[in-house]
Order: C-alpha cells, then sequence, then structure tokens
C-alpha cells in the first residue's frame, strides 16, 4: 500500500474539536431542572462519629435533603476490591473498603460523611458549612513507620496491626551468593509521591428516565464498562437500562480508574431517588484529599556486585503507604517489587513488602503506578556501585542489562496481571547508546564539565534505565463499520483522558481500509456504543484497545474484499483499498466507494446468508495472555545553583521503545506529559503531611506543579523492537515518561555537586533537602561500606 | 469553593465609595483586583457580607506628578503601573519586580492599592513601597491621612487601616540624588510565591562611596522589613567584596525568618544572604 496511516505523525482528529472549547467535559453537561451535590467531609483525619446535626442543613430554602450512611438503607454497602491479591505463596492481605458515605468512624480528612442536595452548589456548600458532627477523634495514624508498632491506634478495628498485606516473592536464592560478592550496599530509600493533579478534578452527572425506565451517567472515569456494571448492580438495575458516558476527560493519570469511588454512587442514587439529574463536580481541594493518590514507600535494599560490577543479587524489604482503604489491593507494591529488576539480568532477588493501613487518602495506582519506587532503587544503587568500583555508570548498566538473545526473559515474580513476569523482548544497549549520543555524554566529560566548573558552576548528567511491563489484559474489544456515506465508525469500550484514541484507532482501522483519516470517527467510553471492555489503565489502550481495533478492521477488509471479489469475479491479490474507495489493480472500470459497498452488503432485496453478518462491520475483541514489556533510557543534564540551592533541569533526553509506533508525534507528547510529570514529582511536587493528618499543601499556591518555565526542551528517540505478542507489535507508551525521572535528576544532582560526594535516597527533591544534604555533607562524610574490598 | 452570600456594591465616584465603607465598616472589604480576596473567599476563610466593588471608580486610576511627589492612584492594576513611565523613571526595576508579582493574567485584574492593603509579608510591592518610602493616602468619608510605608505594616496580613478607611493614593518622594536600584527573589518555582527577595536602593557620591542605602527585604518576617543594620554597614563605605560580606552576614544575624514546607528558617537566611549579595555585587558592576 502506497499511503499509510500506521506510523505517521499525523495531526489530531480531536484537535479542531478540543481547540475550539466545542468537546463535551462533564462539567458542560446542563440538563434542566438539575440539582446539585456538596459534600461535608470530615475535617479530622480519625475519629469516631458521635452525632450528626444536619437539621439546620435541611431546613435551608433550596436545599432538597441531606443524606447520611443510615438514610442511605440498603443501598450503603462497602466498596468492592477492584483488584483481588495476586496468587503469591503465603501472601497475607486485609481488604478494607470504603462505603459511600462513613459510617459510625472517619478515617482520614476529607472521607464524606454527609451528601447535601440542592438547588445550586451555592446552596449546597452554605447547608455544608451549617452540618455539625460531633467527633471522638482518635490519634491519627499518619507516620510510616509508627503506624506498625504496637503503640499504634489502629485504623480499621478487627485488625491487629495496621498491617494491610504481607508478600515475599524471590528468584533464585540470594543468600546462596551473598559471600562471593566484592561489594555489597545497603542503602535507605525513601521514595514520595503525590497527587495526579489532572487539569480536570472528577465529576457525575446523572439523569433518571422514569419514562424510558434509563439512568444515564455522564462520568470523568478510565472504566465506564465496570461502571455501569456495578452501578446496575447496586441500583438493582438491568445493565441495559442503565449507560455510562466517559465523555473528554481532562486527564486521568490513574486515579480515575477506581472504582467505585463514593460520589459515583451517591449522585446516580440520588438521581433515582429524585427523578430529577444531579451533578457533582469535585473541587480542587476535595481533589487533594478525596481523590486516591500514590505516597510514600520506604526500601531498605541490599545489593551484591562482583568486582566486574555484574549485579549477583538483590535483596529489598519495603514499607508501603496504603492509605486508609485498599481497594486496588496491591497492584502498586507488586509493580514496585517486580519493577525493581529493570532491564538487568539479575538471578538473585528476594523481595519482601508490607502494606501499611494510615489516616490519609487511599492509595492507588498514578501514572507509573508504583515502578518508580523500584527503579529509583535499583538505579540509584547501581550508581553507588559504579563510583565504588570505579565503573562508568552507563558501563556499569551496560554489563548488566539483559541481551537481546536472552528474550523471553523469565523473571518468574508474579506480576500486577498475576502472570509470570516475562519480558518479550528489548533492545536495551541500543537505546543507552543512542542516549550517550544525543545528550552528549562524552563530550561532557571531556571537555564541558571541567570548563563549567572552573567558572563556577554546577552542572550535571543523570542516565537512568527502566522497563515498564504495560498492555496488560483481560481484553477489549471494538467495532468497525463502514457507513453508506463511507465514513467509518469505530466504537470501543475504553476511555479517553487525553490519550489521542480519536486518531490513533483511527490511524490502525485506517491502515487497513484505506480511508482518508478525517472520515473515521472514533467513538469510546459511551456503553451506548460498546458495552464490552475494561479501561484505561496500565498503558494498555493502544496494545489492547488498539489491537481490536486492527482485528475488527482486518475483518471489515476481508469482508469487502470477499464481496467485491465475489462481484467482479477477480482475484483477491488485485483489490486496492485506497482514498475510500476499492478497485482492482488490473481493470480501471472495477472501482466503487467503499460507501457504495456498504450499501451492497445490506441490501433492501434479498437474504443475508447463515452465519454471515450484514454491512461492512465486525466486532472483535483482542485479549494477551501476558503483557508487553516496553523499556527505555532517560538523560538530564541539570544545574544546580547553590546559592539559591535550585535545580534547573536544561535538557531532558528520552530514548524510548515501545514497539512499533502507531504515531511518533503522539508517542512524544505522551512521553513530554509523563517527564514533565516526573519531573513535577521529583522537584517540585511535595504533598506534605501534618500531624493531625491534613495536608499543609493542599492548593496549587503551595502543591507546586510544574509550569513550562519549570521544563527543559525534550528530547526523544524511538528504538523500535516489535513486540512479539500481539499483531501490531505494539507496546505500551503511556506512563513511561514518568518512571526514572527521580533516578536520572538524582544522579545529575550529585554529578552536578562532585565535589561534595552527596547520596541523594530520598524523593521528592525539595530546595529544603538539598539545602540540609548540603549543610549536612559540610559537616561529616559518607557513610562506609561493610563490603569487601580487593 | 463556593463563597456564602454577600450583598455587592458598585459605587460611581470615591465619595459613594466611602460612605458605602462607612455604613458597612468591618463587614465590608473593598473589592478591587479580587485576585487574592476572591479564592480567599471561595476557600471560606474570607466571608465578607458585603462587597463593596471600586473597579468603576475612575478617579482611582489617577497618575500625578508635582515637583516632590509621584502620586498613583491605588486602583491602578499591576500591569498598568508596570507600563506607567513616571513610575520607571523614579524606579525602572519596578517593571522587572512586576514579573514576579503574580502571573501576566492576575496582573491584568490585580491593582497596586489593593497589594499594598492585603499586606502579604511575602508581598514584592508593600517591599517596594517601603523601599521608594512612599506614603499611602488613607481616606473614610469624613477624614483622611497619608501613612508612610514602614508604619503601615504591623503584622501578616495586618495593617492599621481602619474598617471605614480605603487606601486612595500612594505618594513616593522624588529623590533628587541618583539612585541605583537592584531586586532578587526567590520564588517558589520560577514564579510564583517568594520565599525571600530583597531590594536595594543606593546613592552613590562621586567617589563611589555609598550616600545612602536603603534595603527592605520581603518573604523572610512578619511583614516588609527594612534592613536597617545593613543598611547602617552600608553607608559610608565603597561598595567591595569585603563591604559586600559584611553586609551579608549583617543580614543574617539581623533576620529571623519564619519556616514552611518551602524554606526552613535556616534556608531563607542563607537565600536572603545570597539575594543581597547577588544585588550588591550587580550593582557593583554596573556603578563601575
Amino acid at each position: 500500500m502506497d499511503k499509510r496511516f500506521f506510523g505517521q505523525s499525523l495531526p489530531r482528529n480531536e484537535d479542531s474539536k478540543l481547540l475550539q472549547g466545542k468537546g463535551l467535559y462533564v462539567d458542560d453537561v446542563h440538563l434542566p431542572n438539575m440539582l446539585h451535590v456538596a459534600f461535608f467531609r470530615s475535617p479530622v483525619a480519625h475519629a469516631c462519629i458521635e452525632k450528626i446535626d444536619a437539621e439546620k442543613a435541611k431546613a435551608m430554602v433550596g436545599v432538597h435533603g441531606v443524606y447520611c450512611a443510615e438514610d442511605l438503607g440498603a443501598f450503603w454497602r462497602e466498596g468492592i476490591l477492584v483488584v483481588p491479591p495476586a496468587p503469591i505463596d503465603g501472601i497475607e492481605f486485609h481488604q478494607r473498603t470504603q462505603g459511600p458515605l462513613a459510617k459510625d468512624k472517619v478515617r482520614h480528612v476529607g472521607e464524606p460523611i454527609c451528601a447535601v442536595l440542592a438547588e445550586s452548589r451555592y446552596i449546597a456548600e452554605d447547608a455544608v458549612a451549617c452540618i455539625e458532627v460531633a467527633f471522638n477523634e482518635l490519634p491519627p495514624v499518619v507516620d510510616l513507620k509508627a503506624a506498625l508498632e504496637p503503640s499504634a491506634a489502629l485504623v480499621h478495628e478487627g485488625l491487629e496491626s495496621n498491617l494491610a498485606a504481607h508478600a515475599i516473592q524471590t528468584k533464585g536464592d540470594y543468600e546462596s551468593v551473598r559471600d562471593e560478592a566484592a561489594l555489597v550496599l545497603e542503602r535507605e530509600f525513601v521514595y514520595d509521591r503525590g497527587v495526579a493533579g489532572a487539569m480536570e478534578n472528577r465529576g457525575v452527572v446523572a439523569q433518571w428516565d422514569a419514562g424510558s425506565d434509563q439512568l444515564t451517567i455522564w462520568d470523568s472515569t478510565q472504566a465506564p464498562i465496570p461502571v455501569r456494571s456495578i452501578l446496575a448492580q447496586y441500583l438493582g438495575l438491568s445493565e441495559s437500562q442503565v449507560n455510562v458516558i466517559a465523555p473528554f476527560i481532562g486527564g486521568g493519570f490513574g486515579p480515575k480508574i477506581m472504582l467505585l469511588y463514593p460520589e459515583e454512587q451517591i449522585v446516580p442514587w440520588l438521581a433515582m431517588r429524585m427523578n430529577r439529574p444531579v451533578k457533582w463536580i469535585e473541587d480542587r481541594k476535595e481533589n487533594f484529599y478525596a481523590t486516591n493518590q500514590e505516597r510514600l514507600q520506604i526500601h531498605k535494599a541490599e545489593i551484591l556486585f562482583d568486582q566486574s560490577g555484574r549485579i549477583l543479587g538483590v535483596k529489598d524489604v519495603f514499607l508501603q503507604d496504603t492509605g486508609a482503604y485498599n481497594p486496588y489491593g496491591l497492584t502498586v507494591p507488586i509493580n514496585s517489587q517486580c519493577t525493581l529488576l529493570g532491564p538487568y539480568d539479575i538471578q538473585h532477588y528476594t523481595s519482601e513488602f508490607k502494606s501499611v493501613f494510615t489516616n490519609t487518602t487511599t492509595v492507588s495506582p498514578v501514572r507509573g503506578a508504583g515502578r518508580q519506587h523500584g527503579v529509583f532503587v535499583i538505579e540509584r544503587l547501581l550508581d553507588f556501585a559504579a563510583k565504588r568500583l570505579g565503573i562508568d555508570r552507563l558501563e556499569i548498566r551496560r554489563r548488566n542489562f539483559i541481551r537481546p538473545d536472552q528474550f523471553p526473559y523469565e523473571n518468574r515474580l508474579i506480576y500486577q496481571d498475576f502472570e509470570p513476569l516475562t519480558y518479550d523482548n528489548g533492545n536495551y544497549a541500543t537505546a543507552l547508546e543512542d542516549v550517550r549520543r544525543r545528550v552528549g555524554y562524552d563530550l561532557f566529560y571531556e571537555k564541558q564539565q571541567a570548563e563549567r566548573k572552573a567558572l563556577g558552576r554546577h552542572v550535571g548528567i543523570g542516565v537512568a534505565a527502566y522497563v515498564e511491563g504495560s498492555g496488560i489484559g483481560p481484553y477489549e474489544g471494538a467495532r468497525v463499520t463502514v457507513e453508506p456515506s463511507g465514513h467509518v465508525n469505530v466504537a470501543t469500550g475504553i476511555g479517553t483522558q487525553g490519550q489521542s484514541h480519536f486518531t490513533v484507532f483511527a490511524q490502525v482501522v485506517a491502515e487497513q481500509l484505506g480511508t482518508p483519516l478525517e472520515n473515521v470517527r472514533v467513538t469510546t467510553g459511551d456503553t451506548r456504543r460498546f458495552h464490552w471492555g475494561t479501561g484505561t489503565f496500565a498503558s494498555r489502550g493502544a496494545v489492547v484497545a488498539g489491537n481490536a481495533c486492527h482485528t475488527a478492521a482486518c475483518a471489515v477488509r476481508k469482508k469487502a474484499i470477499e464481496l467485491v471479489c465475489k462481484l467482479w469475479e477477480s482475484p483477491e491479490a488485485d483489490i486496492v483499498l485506497e482514498d475510500g474507495y476499492i478497485f482492482s489493480s488490473k481493470n480501471a472500470s472495477q472501482k466503487m466507494s467503499l460507501g457504495e459497498l456498504a450499501v451492497m452488503a445490506n441490501p433492501m432485496r434479498g437474504a443475508v446468508e447463515g452465519d454471515t453478518e450484514p454491512g461492512l462491520e465486525a466486532t472483535r475483541y483482542y485479549g494477551p495472555k501476558m503483557g508487553t514489556t516496553a523499556s527505555g533510557v532517560h538523560a538530564a543534564e541539570v544545574e544546580v545553583d547553590l546559592e539559591t540551592c535550585s535545580v534547573h533541569v536544561k535538557r531532558y533526553v528520552v530514548v524510548h521503545d515501545c514497539g512499533k509506533v502507531i504515531n511518533p508525534m503522539i508517542v512524544d507528547g505522551q512521553i513530554h506529559g509523563g517527564a514533565a510529570m516526573g519531573i513535577g514529582n521529583v522537584l517540585y511536587e511535595n504533598l506534605t503531611i501534618l500531624e493531625n493528618g491534613e495536608w499543609a499543601n493542599a492548593n496549587f499556591q503551595d502543591y507546586l506543579m510544574p509550569t513550562a518555565p519549570e521544563l527543559p526542551t525534550f528530547e526523544t528517540g524511538h528504538v523500535e523492537t516489535p513486540s512479539p505478542l500481539n499483531p501490531l507489535g505494539v507496546k505500551g507508551a503511556g506512563e513511561a515518561g514518568a518512571i526514572p525521572v527521580g533516578a536520572v535528576i538524582a544522579q545529575a544532582i550529585e554529578d552536578a555537586l562532585s565535589e561534595y560526594d552527596l547520596e541523594i535516597c530520598a524523593v521528592p527533591i525539595t530546595r529544603n533537602t538539598l539545602f540540609e544534604l548540603l549543610e549536612r555533607c559540610k559537616s561529616t562524610g559518607l557513610p562506609k561500606e561493610k563490603g569487601v574490598s580487593q | 469553593m463556593k463563597p456564602p452570600p454577600f450583598q455587592y456594591c458598585r459605587p460611581a465616584d470615591l465619595s459613594e465609595a466611602l460612605l458605602c465603607l462607612n455604613k458597612y465598616g468591618s463587614q465590608a472589604r473593598i473589592l478591587a483586583g479580587g485576585q487574592s480576596l476572591v479564592p480567599e473567599m471561595n476557600f471560606r476563610k474570607t466571608c465578607p457580607q458585603v462587597l463593596i466593588d471600586i473597579n468603576a471608580v475612575e478617579s482611582l486610576k489617577s497618575v500625578e506628578r508635582d515637583d516632590d511627589f509621584l502620586i498613583l492612584g491605588a486602583g491602578l492594576t499591576q500591569s498598568e503601573l508596570a507600563r506607567c513611565k513616571p513610575m520607571l523613571e523614579v524606579c525602572p526595576i519596578m517593571k522587572d519586580v512586576l514579573d514576579y508579582v503574580g502571573y501576566e493574567q492576575t496582573r491584568n485584574r490585580g491593582t497596586f492599592g489593593g497589594s499594598l492593603a492585603y499586606g502579604d509579608p511575602a508581598g514584592e510591592l508593600p517591599a517596594m513601597a517601603m523601599a521608594l518610602d512612599a506614603e499611602f493616602e488613607l481616606k473614610a468619608h469624613d477624614r483622611s491621612r497619608w501613612v508612610r510605608a514602614e508604619a503601615f505594616y504591623i503584622g501578616p496580613f495586618s495593617t492599621v487601616i481602619e474598617p471605614d478607611e480605603m487606601l486612595a493614593r500612594i505618594r513616593i518622594p522624588l529623590r533628587r540624588d541618583a539612585v541605583l536600584w537592584a531586586f532578587a527573589e526567590q520564588p517558589v518555582k520560577t514564579f510564583g510565591k517568594a520565599i525571600a527577595g530583597v531590594v536595594t536602593a543606593l546613592a552613590l557620591d562621586s567617589g563611589y562611596t555609598v550616600s545612602s542605602a536603603r534595603i527592605v527585604a520581603w518573604g523572610v518576617g512578619d511583614r516588609p522589613l527594612r534592613l536597617n543594620g545593613v543598611e547602617a554597614e552600608l553607608d559610608g563605605s565603597c561598595l567591595d567584596d569585603s563591604v559586600i560580606c559584611a553586609a551579608v552576614s549583617k543580614l543574617q544575624n539581623e533576620l529571623d525568618p519564619p519556616g514552611d514546607i518551602h524554606a526552613s528558617p535556616a534556608l531563607r537566611k542563607y537565600l536572603a544572604g545570597n539575594l543581597l549579595r547577588r544585588s550588591l555585587q550587580n550593582l557593583c558592576s554596573e556603578s563601575l
């Protein structure tokens, strides 16, 4: 085929609409007679609810009701466990999920206690301000280490401690190689993350149509189909009565995959009860307290090297803060555990984690989903070892990379998709070399760094590698339909939050059908249009839904070709689909538009043969047995200003391997966004808890989201190692940009300040922490290794 | 994040505004640019019963100049101030300082007087007013007075303004001597709230000796701080490395800054010292 769509940097189908302000977001849904909800949320982190007095609020003009847990009757139930614990031998897991409104006890600041329904959001908030709740306050459990001490208060009664889960996974036999090590390094690492900070907060609008017995919900969810199924069950409706529409969404990043948030339950319930449309739009303060986030892990890791810098084994023991509830199971700590191994050939590994309940906002995956923590640990250990062994930082990585001839490479640990972790393929050394060239590594150390130091400037480079298990199952589906007009409709169940699905799925389909890209109309996340599937998470949209679109498009193509071959009595090999037409390459008179063929495929007379389907349409599903392994290498050049303790990221280079690239421009954009998120996480965002369980900085004045002036120019390169696991050969790309940034920046800062011999073992690296680290370095030296050195 | 109900009035001139203020007193707040007030209202941290919107009061946009003073209306927006030629003649760095006041969008709404009356200890404009030795005209319906910037601020977000008074004009003395200005600020990001900032106004005599120094810091105390000790250190000296060092250590002895998640007290002190050093070094190279 001459005209290619797949692999081209084509402009986005959705941009025209979005740039004109015509995209529909949940808050754009305005329905006649609509009521508004505001929540009374717990002002305290840990308390028993003694008494709720909402009489004054109920009496206010414009208030249609105030509801607390007991008003919900049988509708009140504890939330589902979205992801059960993985089948790991000896795993201990204590499930605690949240009800739609707090009953008896509150476990974090911001937990909803009452829902107020009113004529406007203004009145609803005025009424919330009148509600009085008497609390019997309990000690807030906010310190991760202290939470496991016997004296700690219990976040959940009925448990012996605040331990939410405990799991050990091993590969090989770590202890057996410990004596062989030429170098043993042990360090404690603290990696804290923050809120996802999507531009659009959450929101739900629900409308009950008593005439048609249909409930329609506009929801800022990453998983409209599961929301539909769960709500139907909760509300005693048939799934055919519930329509969930996830319209344009201003960023998901993980927290919007939660099933279901309290507000997603309350709003539809109220809409049915009142027989009026009901709306709730989350505000930024609510988002800081009530939308899931990712947070702290504390790792104690030990690594063994031989004299040549080869890793003999790794042992890691870590604590994970899971917040007040653990509806998302163990996805985050399992990702940390598995991703620590990275692109390296490590034969002996022991990893043990404890997941811990605290009186803080619930933790569930945020872009990267725990991978950051693991990558930080292994990459930092490699840096420290390189220094001690006198090996170049890139060289020590190259020596440990899994070689291309070792794939499929079995790590044998159970991964987040419950399958044994196996890497499909990768070309790690190629990516590393490309990064070395792009960042100008050799010239920098031959010349530039010394020149800058002579001028009193502190400039350094950091380089780190990572893998990202992506594109996991279970499955997604797609329906491809050619209309008589020649337009092609593609419908898939996953939701879209800015991933350019309207373009990349169109490219995949256009590649098979040869229709102009703008004629391919993609619908995502609308259960009325496609009602099977899971959702957008784990960098799986392009892999799972993309391959479903591809197989459906291939089926339509086959159908079209078979139809014209019968009509024209010509061999299949002669048929070409291009520019919206289907024609024979041998006979110029044999040509018609795809639209005309669609009409012929749906005849007004005659019969459709048994076991065939009318129209140029096909529905197909794709379910990968296991995830694909994307990978990459990042590098940054940073300058540290010692006088202001500021870190300026001057350049950021990403060489990424997500297999076959559908649209390089879009993948670049994903990577830029991810790396920006990573830089925010590492240098700016610093979600800080106070002893009472409130955030010290639940606003964008003090919670520092990176903006354009803080961000460098990003440079990206692609290594294409097609995945053997799926027809398109693609791998996930959505989270990659955010994953290794902590390790990259930490290394670059150390390099810039090489005369200080710093060791950065904690993220975020704030101005305060950098200042303290430098002050400490001035007064004390580095810890001595207990390792053997020959 | 919606404010509770409030009354709203939009007086057409200053006397009407002052009558409103007299009527409602401490129940009322003046709405100028609203870039700090409205978010506070949305957070329900400030719940005025009456908002007096002074955006229709044309006289608050005045720019006048006589032999002794530049007199500016409190209602000039920060963007207008950055383009105000008489202001920049008196203090050329005002334009650069204003780059650090909020963002382009907020400066189009936020006013000079609003920033001064808000009294944010991390605010740039209160400190600039102090460095300019400005005076504020506080008007009530039945009286008015002029208060020097230095006497105006009494604590964080706290000033001597009475409930029935509003800040109407700012008058800046026109100095006869040539003044060299420098400022340096470290915000929490590239822009955003200041962690620390220092503005320096130096007059030099013909022999490059400092004849008068005025130095004000922000973000490092409960209000903008005039650094008298540092000024004394510089007065009469010839700017060189050792004088700059002495001034910096004087500053670090003089300050007792607060700490927050952005900077500990020790870091704030360290930053303020380095910012002063940078300013003085810049002036040094400029004056040569």
